[in-house]
């Protein structure tokens, strides 16, 4: 089944967590949706530390 | 999504059939039929194509395939679908197979799979789609198939066969979860990777040893949540078989109390029978051991004497005994003058030798007169013992007749039985008083497991933090501390924005099969999805709302057309006998809702619904009630030679004939 990111997004948008934890989890949705593996996740988060923060 | 062409070869009954659905006329089509007409055969063909799963009875038409010569019998079923915002204008969706009978079975090989796209001004459908299963599972996915395809028959059991873990299946299908539980998977993998760089790069043994540990209890949390949910599993599956039963004595009236107290008064009659026959066997060796067969003796002695007397009167002396009283004197099993004389012995010998050979009947007539002596002391056999007889007999003939009376109260028990499989029905009564005990069995192993996985994430918590103090010191191990608690944070933010959008289409399924059912049924009360799934109709007090047997059906209903709106999904509503057991009010209360489903956006936008009707189903009053949407009609009309229906437009003229359409016109 097609999965509406829109959908996930604004589920995220209405959770009560920290900002940078908002864009980094809808990377992180669009990785996943893109069929990233657990590898390339690492990389990604290890690449983008400290900058979603900002 | 529309179907617009539905094409058999070979395919059970339908048989070189080709029909056009005109979805630019309208959005509602009847494919109707006596029954064994091909309905169902539509049905499994839409099955079959788009998940490969065959009918029980084979794939093939039986009568091409017995006439087939020189290899397999070829079948195929192709569903041709108008799509909406997609890859293509239009898709065929083609399954093939080869089939040939072995040992009264069909056997299927070289099935095949393809999909073909047409974009528009093109005429044919040329460009093929990659990851066939993929594509449908995308657009028609299996965990939802029973929201769209369906039997009306069995709209009774929608809720028992649709079950939570289904339902919760299609909630978080459509939730989207997946994309979540994906990421809380890939972070877990990652975490753990940075956890052993970590410790690895402590240099210290503790922290390489205290991640082992830590590990080693992660992977027992994992398989408790397996075990947990396979406790699940078995505590839905059992929770499904208790309401199935519930069902069937629903439908069967109240059978399962009759059959309790049929088995009730047959266990009272078989513990009276084995009282009487008790009672009996006491009084017989009380009689025995205390004389009465002198009694017996007796008796036979009269018979001797009146023969004797017969005979003097006849001048026949020596009377010539009857050859069955001579038995009867054997059968006592005693000799005439009280010795024993056992049956086979050699006495018992020589006296039927005299009986049967010599007649000498006065030796014996002499031995009977000494028994006769015996006689004489009847009167003088204990009083008592005959006092105690009768009152015995008394017992027993009480018991006899609460035997026969309840032997009465079972005939008529019977008679209110309904008919049905009586071994099938007393099975599923004694099944029913075990199940509550195997679901509490079931239920104590997931909350051992729950207790299991909650100690082993205690472990892993306090092994987690000793690790970080020992690994703190290093710059670089302080980087990846770092990024496991991003990971971490991320991790749980996950899990949140998983629950939530869990909760957000449980929401909104509630609502939605509100708005639909207020329309059904009226009074304060509300739709609730619980946490496990379960869809109740509850009071304002939070107390469930008991529901007829129609109103349940209709909300199955409800409960599948809401989920096509919560989801915006769009593929056809197949339904075979879609009235099912619906009564003349549902009846109109579900054309009235088919009619809301499609008289909103217009033909290009609405639901498209296919139903499959016979005569009793389709009648001229649903005809007349479907009008104002203009349906298609269709029929099958069965060729009996070559065991396939055909498919043509109209009301079929052989219903005139029957009682449902008798007196139609044919408006």
């Amino acid at each position: 089944m097609q999965i509406d990111s829109e959908f996930l997004f604004s589920e995220i948008e209405k959770l009560e967590i920290e900002d940078w934890e908002k864009v980094a989890l809808k990377k992180l949705v669009l990785a996943e949706l893109s069929g990233k593996s657990a590898a390339q996740m690492r990389e990604m988060l290890e690449s983008q530390s400290g900058g979603d923060e900002q | 999504m529309k179907l617009t062409r539905a094409e058999f070869m070979h395919f059970k009954i339908l048989d070189a059939v080709n029909i056009q659905f005109d979805v630019a006329q309208t959005n509602i089509f009847f494919v109707n039929g006596f029954n064994g007409r091909g309905k169902t055969s539509f049905q499994d063909a839409l099955y079959w194509c788009l998940y490969g799963r065959a009918p029980e009875d084979g794939v093939a038409n039986r009568h091409a395939l017995a006439k087939k010569t020189g290899g397999p019998l070829e079948v195929s079923a192709i569903f041709e679908f108008k799509l909406e915002d997609d890859d293509f204008e239009s898709v065929e969706i083609r399954r093939t197979t080869e089939v040939t009978m072995e040992k009264g079975f069909q056997r299927t090989k070289n099935a095949r799979l393809s999909i073909l796209g047409r974009n528009p001004g093109e005429s044919s459908f040329t460009q093929p789609v990659a990851n066939e299963e993929q594509w449908i599972h995308r657009r028609f996915p299996d965990g939802l198939q029973q929201f769209f395809l369906f039997d009306g028959e069995s709209l009774e059991k929608f809720f028992v066969n649709t079950t939570k873990e289904r339902i919760g299946t299609a909630v978080r299908e459509i939730a989207g979860v997946e994309a979540f539980e994906g990421i809380e998977t890939k972070l877990g993998l990652v975490i753990n990777e940075w956890r052993k760089q970590l410790a690895k790069g402590s240099q210290s043994g503790t922290a390489v040893s205290s991640e082992v540990k830590r590990q080693k209890y992660q992977r027992a949390a994992e398989d408790s949540r397996a075990s947990i949910a396979a406790a699940d599993r078995v505590i839905a599956d059992l929770e499904k078989e208790l309401a199935e039963i519930d069902l069937y004595f629903e439908r069967f009236g109240n059978n399962a109390g009759l059959l309790q107290e049929e088995t009730e008064i047959r266990r009272r009659i078989s513990s009276l029978k084995a009282e009487i026959q008790g009672q009996k066997f006491e009084q017989h060796n009380r009689l025995l051991s205390e004389g009465i067969e002198f009694a017996v003796q007796r008796k036979i002695i009269e018979d001797v004497v009146r023969e004797k007397e017969d005979a003097i009167r006849n001048d026949e002396y020596p009377p010539q005994f009857s050859e069955n009283l001579m038995k009867k004197i054997l059968e006592l099993g005693r000799c005439v003058c009280g010795e024993q004389v056992p049956s086979g012995s050699e006495k018992h010998r020589v006296l039927e030798k005299l009986i049967h050979e010599h007649r000498d009947v006065d030796a014996i007539g002499q031995d009977l007169q000494k028994l006769s002596a015996y006689a004489e002391y009847w009167p003088s056999l204990s009083a008592s013992t005959f006092h105690g007889f009768s009152e015995q007999s008394k017992t027993i003939a009480e018991k006899v007749g609460e035997m026969k009376e309840l032997e009465g109260k079972l005939e008529d028990l019977q008679a209110r039985l309904m008919g049905g499989d009586r071994e099938e029905q007393q099975a599923k009564v004694e099944r029913k008083k075990k199940l509550p005990y195997e679901i509490s069995s079931a239920e104590t192993e997931r909350n051992k497991a729950v207790e299991q996985r909650e100690w082993a994430l205690v472990e892993v918590k306090s092994l987690e933090k000793s690790i970080e103090k020992l690994t703190k010191s290093s710059s670089a191990n302080a980087k990846v501390s770092g990024f496991i608690a991003r990971a971490e944070a991320l991790n749980q933010a996950a899990r949140l924005a998983h629950r939530a959008a869990v909760d957000s289409v449980r929401t909104n399924l509630e609502e939605a099969v509100d708005e639909e059912f207020k329309v059904i049924k009226t009074g304060a009360f509300k739709t609730q999805i619980t946490d496990d799934f379960e869809v109740r109709t509850v009071a304002s007090d939070g107390g469930n709302v008991k529901l007829s047997s129609g109103e349940n059906m209709m909300k199955a209903y409800v409960f599948a057309l809401a989920l096509r709106k919560v989801i915006g999904f769009k593929f056809p509503l197949v339904i075979d006998t879609p009235f099912g057991r619906l009564d003349s009010e549902n009846r109109k209360r579900l054309v009235d809702m088919i009619t809301r489903l499609n008289s909103t956006k217009g033909t290009e936008h609405g639901n498209q619904v296919i139903f499959l009707m016979h005569d009793l189903e389709y009648t001229p009053q649903i005809k007349e009630t479907f009008s104002p949407n203009k349906p298609v009609e269709m029929y099958l009309a069965y060729q009996k030679e070559e065991e396939v229906s055909q498919v043509h437009e109209g009301i079929d003229p052989a219903w005139q004939q029957a009682d449902s359409w008798k007196g139609w016109k044919g408006k």
